[in-house]
């Protein structure tokens, strides 16, 4: 059986054939124009993604990272003096540093003592493996093993243990996707130290995110420390991101203080729901810094 | 019926193949910029069966592995499913002459495969984010991605072969 379009004779399951093909074509184009748009429909696509391959990528992972780990330590080992020289430096230049934290410390515990302060943590800590990688040119994102279940949010920030590298963007029960700071549509308010400028770090791909905005730009030099501000509410203020880098053509980048190519586990800032205060409640702070709120019984009292 | 097996076999082959190069293009080898010098293995491998099971590697299939790619790799859901349908189309007319040549001509043929992926995926993304993307990044992760094509076409050529009866010899 033929049909006849625009002259030309087609097989009935060719005709359906593209009949399917012009189906997935629309189709493409209508969740192109969502995903464009963030449309939040496909956010249960995503969360059964990352869920699905999550656990599936960390064990195909195991064995090609096996590899890669023992290509890394034949590089050490043929640099070996080189590092041994490195470390000696690094080691002076620690000793110094590690004075001046102890007299900080002490100055701290003793303006604390006249104050009385008794800080309770605001912040819970958890860990978790990366396990796959955005794969892709046009996006710098991580996934995660730690989700939903574990008390992550969306908007969680990630640190690589001493410097923040990204927040969580998409929620699966078990998994979670981090876009970095190196991703094109990363923007986190910034400080820079010493000079208390402000400043907004915009990743664009590269391995090396730039500053814009500043609030007083002829006092940028390089070297300074870029740390997070709280002006845009996600990341806590204080977290170290990097140091001014290069000024190159009016242009100012940012070296990461974080390694993005050494990093296997991160740590998850997960802000404490429990201190979210009642305004009737009496607070009251124990001794050893937790902190507990004491509700009124509305009923007895109505 | 052994036909019938025969032709499960294929599009559990072709699926279970494509699912996994995805997949392998989404490991962890280190992330941010470094990330982009692994190679993307679910367009070799959805080039290879397009030419070598046309049949089971239909634009509906394409679409599918495509958004399956959007979601796992955490792109911009769209962007990847349209670059490999339109590809998928405006390249049709070049495959089947493609399917009798040498490797090297085979070769060649996805070179045009991954360039007008890329190109599309770029200014789709770019149109998306209202930036234009970097092409650096595109150009080593798509160099990296052509170089590698010859292994991973004679390794599947192999796997085409299993459940194949031997040929007998003279």
């Amino acid at each position: 059986m033929t049909y006849q379009i625009l002259g030309n004779g087609i097989g009935f399951w060719r005709l359906i054939g593209r009949g399917f093909g012009v189906v997935a074509l629309l189709a493409a184009v209508a969740i192109y124009i969502l995903g464009a748009t963030s449309d939040p429909r496909l956010e249960a696509l995503r969360e059964l993604a990352l869920d699905l391959s999550a656990p599936v990528t960390g064990f195909l992972g195991a064995p090609i990272k096996l590899v890669r780990h023992a290509a890394d330590d034949v590089e050490e080992f043929l640099d070996m003096a080189a590092y041994n020289r490195q470390l000696r430096q690094d080691i002076v230049s620690l000793s110094r540093w590690r004075e001046v934290a102890l007299r900080l410390e002490a100055e701290n515990a003793q303006l604390r003592a006249l104050n009385k302060v008794t800080l309770a943590p605001r912040f819970d800590y958890i860990t978790a493996q990366v396990v796959g990688n955005s794969g892709g040119a046009f996006t710098q994102t991580i996934t995660i093993n730690a989700g939903r279940a574990q008390g992550v949010r969306p908007g969680t920030v990630v640190m690589d243990g001493t410097a923040a590298i990204g927040r969580v963007v998409a929620l699966g029960e078990n998994a979670a996707r981090v876009v970095l700071v190196t991703d094109a549509s990363s923007r986190i308010p910034v400080i820079l130290k010493p000079g208390d400028i402000r400043a907004l770090l915009i990743g664009d791909n590269t391995g090396r995110p730039k500053l814009q905005f500043f609030s007083k730009p002829s006092q940028v030099t390089k070297g300074q420390r870029v740390l997070t501000s709280n002006h845009g509410g996600i990341f806590p203020k204080g977290l170290p991101l990097g140091t001014v880098d290069a000024l190159v053509e009016n242009v100012v980048r940012v070296a990461p203080s974080a390694d993005f190519s050494q990093l296997e586990f991160v740590r998850l800032v997960i802000e404490r729901v429990d201190l979210t205060i009642d305004s009737d409640a009496i607070l009251i702070v124990r001794p050893d810094g937790q902190v507990e709120q004491e509700k009124p019984d509305r009923e007895a009292e109505e | 019926m052994k036909a019938l097996w025969f032709q499960i076999w294929t599009i559990f082959l072709v699926l279970a193949s494509s699912l996994l190069g995805i997949i392998v293009s989404h490991i962890a080898l280190g992330v941010g910029p470094v990330s982009t010098a692994w190679p993307r293995f679910g367009v070799i491998v959805v080039f290879f069966w397009m030419l070598h099971r046309p049949g089971t590697m239909t634009l509906p299939v394409i679409f599918a592995l495509g958004l399956a790619q959007d979601l796992v790799l955490g792109d911009i859901p769209g962007a990847g499913v349209l670059s490999l349908v339109i590809a998928a189309i405006v390249l049709d007319r070049i495959l089947p002459p493609l399917r009798t040549m040498p490797l090297v001509w085979r070769w060649l043929g996805f070179g045009a495969f991954l360039t007008v992926v890329f190109a599309l995926e770029w200014v789709l993304t770019s149109a998306a984010r209202l930036a234009f993307q970097p092409l650096d990044l595109v150009l080593m992760q798509g160099g990296i991605t052509f170089l590698i094509y010859p292994v991973i076409s004679i390794a599947m050529r192999q796997v085409l072969r299993i459940g194949r009866t031997p040929r007998r010899a003279l």
